[in-house]
């Protein structure tokens, strides 16, 4: 295992991947920097991109975005009072206030410093975490996998979203949309109705560029039109002073509790970093020596936001890498390129290419001394991507979305099918539907379909298999617990 | 949105059932044929009828909630009506441009796109359109080939790039001009844009 270890630093540490990793995380960056647009979105036009390069580059790219996204929508947060990214809503909180005293830009620095070592943090406890729970999740049989997919499956549709039906309406669209093209097992066409296109199942690409970017464009289109064509007003940044050591200092604790917060509540599938955000920010006033600070522009608040929300990145992957079950919509996406690269999550993950796996660890530790400096050297940059108007970002980021979908495989069908999937994506969101659900189930529906199938055939087609076997039967007990928990609770939030 | 969540409900309850009696049947088409002890498990149609089933029951539970819960109805007044068909254009504006990608080509129907999508959007500033809708293609096509060796959508006419840029600025600034000169126009009548003036006053 150890020469294992040493030879994935070795893969890391080249040039090439550095590069990458640094303009993954300059792409993203730049992305959530955008007033309203999401690192989910971010991650899903920048896909198409890394196909063109071997998974050893690849990977670190997206994996540069990702982490760059979820610091980039802090700063507009900071300057207009609009978050780049949702879960960078609770910054505004206090990153707004202290833009208005003119504090603009060691509130950025604030944000930069706890983006980082909450970042940081948890992506420790995925190295930590991974391996074992990988090892662990080896021993399931397909019954308990299927079992464990249900499970979150059910987590997944509860806890995103405004109502639990919702929710599971969205992840059984994703499981029929999953089901488009080839059956593994006996070669049946399902529902391709005549279209050469869909032989092979809905593109991954067209359908994220459409479900995330292009339904998320339209949705900004929607703006009333002077909002959208005249520069936004910004506050200053030039003529603020750097952040004091004292204040991080100050906010030590803070950064570790909402770190450790980030990382439990990504860990679990489906919780995206908004709810970790406004987790960390609560416990983050209480605990406050200066509590009445908060909302007012407080370094603390926005130190507990964005380490909260960082953190979130590197748990997200555990439950995605070593059990195959995505922790959000964009480690859906991350998965989805994972798969594309030839490297299939999952338990057998580390065994298969555990190298690969020890460089993939290794370059998200340095993606995090490369956000820190480019943060530092070109906060200016990035500020004025928040200044350009709306009506020049929209069609270049449309434009962006046509290419993206074409690229994957010259193919001009695929962009239709993105824009199908966008008006979809659209309707979807504006009855409060959640998108997440619906990636998840549609990215591990081949894997469900295959632990049921192999399951039942095992057991000779006795459906209480998923009952007798311990573990699947304790998934199962989970999975109805959850579900009865959030049903009851349903009410209290109202019925939309 | 109490009426909402019941017509959802009932849409998604109609396609469940007509999924499952008239879609799957005729959708799932097996190549070999099945024997006939086979396990039912192991029909291709077996997983989709399942979650179509489940997607009925989940689909009365939100009919039955819904009824259930009240909550207020949301009324949409004229501003979010110009954004839906604001909405709607840029939709099909997109579609018949991917469409014209396979005939016109990449390096013409783009400019003339994004020039269309911009002024839609609201900036009339012809300094601020033109270089916009010119460069950013133009950039992303040298991109593209360079970095990744794509060729993007040349169409049926295959005219060499120099040519293309050319008469893309024709075009596009004839266009936009003319595009413009319309807007300046219907600014006066239409009463979108005054109530739009005065909040802006106001603000």
């Amino acid at each position: 295992m150890l020469d294992q270890i040493i030879e994935g630093i070795m893969m890391a540490l080249t040039w090439k991947a550095i590069l990458f990793v640094a303009i993954g995380v300059f792409a993203g960056i730049t992305v959530g920097a955008i007033p309203g647009l999401t690192g989910v979105m971010a991650t899903a036009i920048l896909v198409p991109f890394s196909f063109f390069m071997p998974p050893e580059l690849g990977i670190p790219f997206l994996l540069g975005v990702h982490k760059g996204a979820l610091f980039g929508g802090s700063i507009p947060a900071i300057l207009v009072n609009t978050p780049g990214t949702p879960p960078a809503a609770a910054t505004c909180l206090d990153g707004y206030p202290l833009a208005q005293k003119g504090e603009a830009k060691s509130a950025i620095q604030m944000s930069l410093y706890s983006s980082t070592l909450g970042d940081t943090f948890s992506d420790i406890a995925l190295i930590v975490a991974a391996i074992p729970l990988a090892a662990l999740a080896l021993k399931f049989g397909p019954a308990d996998f299927f079992g464990l997919l249900v499970m979150g499956l059910t987590v997944i549709s509860s806890v995103t979203g405004s109502s639990v039906p919702k929710g599971i309406i969205s992840a059984l669209i994703g499981l029929l949309i999953g089901a488009v093209g080839f059956d593994a097992v006996t070669g049946a066409e399902r529902f391709t109705f005549g279209f050469d296109t869909l032989q092979g199942g809905i593109g991954l690409v067209p359908l994220l560029i459409g479900l995330f970017a292009i339904s998320e464009v339209l949705i900004q289109v929607e703006k009333k039109l002077h909002l959208l064509s005249e520069k936004p007003t910004t506050a200053h940044l030039k003529g603020g002073r750097p952040l004091k050591m004292q204040e991080l200092k100050d906010s030590g604790r803070t950064i570790l509790r909402s770190s450790i917060i980030g990382t439990i509540v990504g860990a679990i599938p489906g919780t995206g970093s908004s709810i970790a955000t406004f987790i960390g920010y609560g416990a983050a006033q209480r605990a406050s020596k200066k509590p009445e600070e908060f909302g007012k522009g407080s370094y603390e608040g926005v130190a507990a936001a964005e380490a909260a929300n960082s953190a979130v990145a590197g748990a997200d992957l555990i439950p995605t890498l070593t059990l195959g079950i995505p922790g959000g919509g964009t480690a859906a996406i991350l998965m989805g390129a994972f798969i594309a690269q030839g490297l299939r999550p999952g338990p057998s993950l580390f065994e298969e290419n555990a190298v690969t796996m020890y460089a993939i660890f290794t370059l998200l530790l340095i993606g995090n001394p490369i956000m820190l400096i480019q943060g530092w050297l070109l906060t200016d940059l990035f500020a004025a991507v928040v200044t350009i108007r709306q009506a020049i970002l929209i069609p270049c980021i449309l434009l962006f979305c046509v290419i993206g979908g074409y690229i994957y495989h010259n193919n001009l069908g695929d962009v239709e099918l993105a824009l199908i999937a966008g008006i979809f994506g659209y309707v979807f969101r504006k009855l409060k539907f959640p998108l997440a659900p619906l990636v998840i189930a549609y990215i591990i529906t081949p894997m469900a379909e295959r632990s049921f199938k192999q399951a039942l055939l095992i057991s000779g087609g006795d459906y209480t298999v998923f009952f007798t076997k311990p573990i699947s039967l304790f998934f199962i007990l989970l999975a109805a617990v959850i579900l009865i928990l959030s049903v009851w609770k349903q009410p209290k939030v109202s019925g939309e | 949105m109490r009426k909402g969540s019941i017509i959802i409900s009932l849409v998604l309850l109609g396609l469940s059932v007509f999924s499952y009696f008239y879609i799957i049947p005729t959708q799932i088409i097996s190549s070999i044929p099945i024997e006939k002890n086979t396990p039912a498990v192991l029909h291709p149609d077996f997983f989709p009828r399942l979650t179509v089933f489940i997607l009925a029951i989940v689909s009365i539970s939100l009919l039955i909630s819904s009824i259930r819960y009240k909550t207020d109805e949301k009324t949409y007044g004229s501003d979010y009506k110009s954004a839906i068909s604001r909405v709607v254009i840029i939709f099909l504006l997109s579609y018949s441009y991917v469409l014209s990608l396979k005939y016109i080509g990449y390096a013409l129907s783009t400019p003339i796109f994004m020039a269309i999508v911009i002024i839609l959007l609201g900036l009339r500033n012809w300094r601020l359109v033109i270089p916009t809708a010119i460069a950013f293609p133009f950039a992303l096509n040298i991109f593209f080939w360079y970095s990744f060796k794509v060729v993007l959508p040349e169409g049926d006419f295959e005219i060499s790039a120099i040519y293309q840029i050319i008469i893309g600025l024709i075009l596009l600034s004839s266009f936009t001009f003319f595009l413009i000169f319309l807007e300046r126009k219907n600014e006066v009548k239409s009463p979108e844009n005054i109530s739009d003036k005065t909040e802006r006053e106001t603000a």
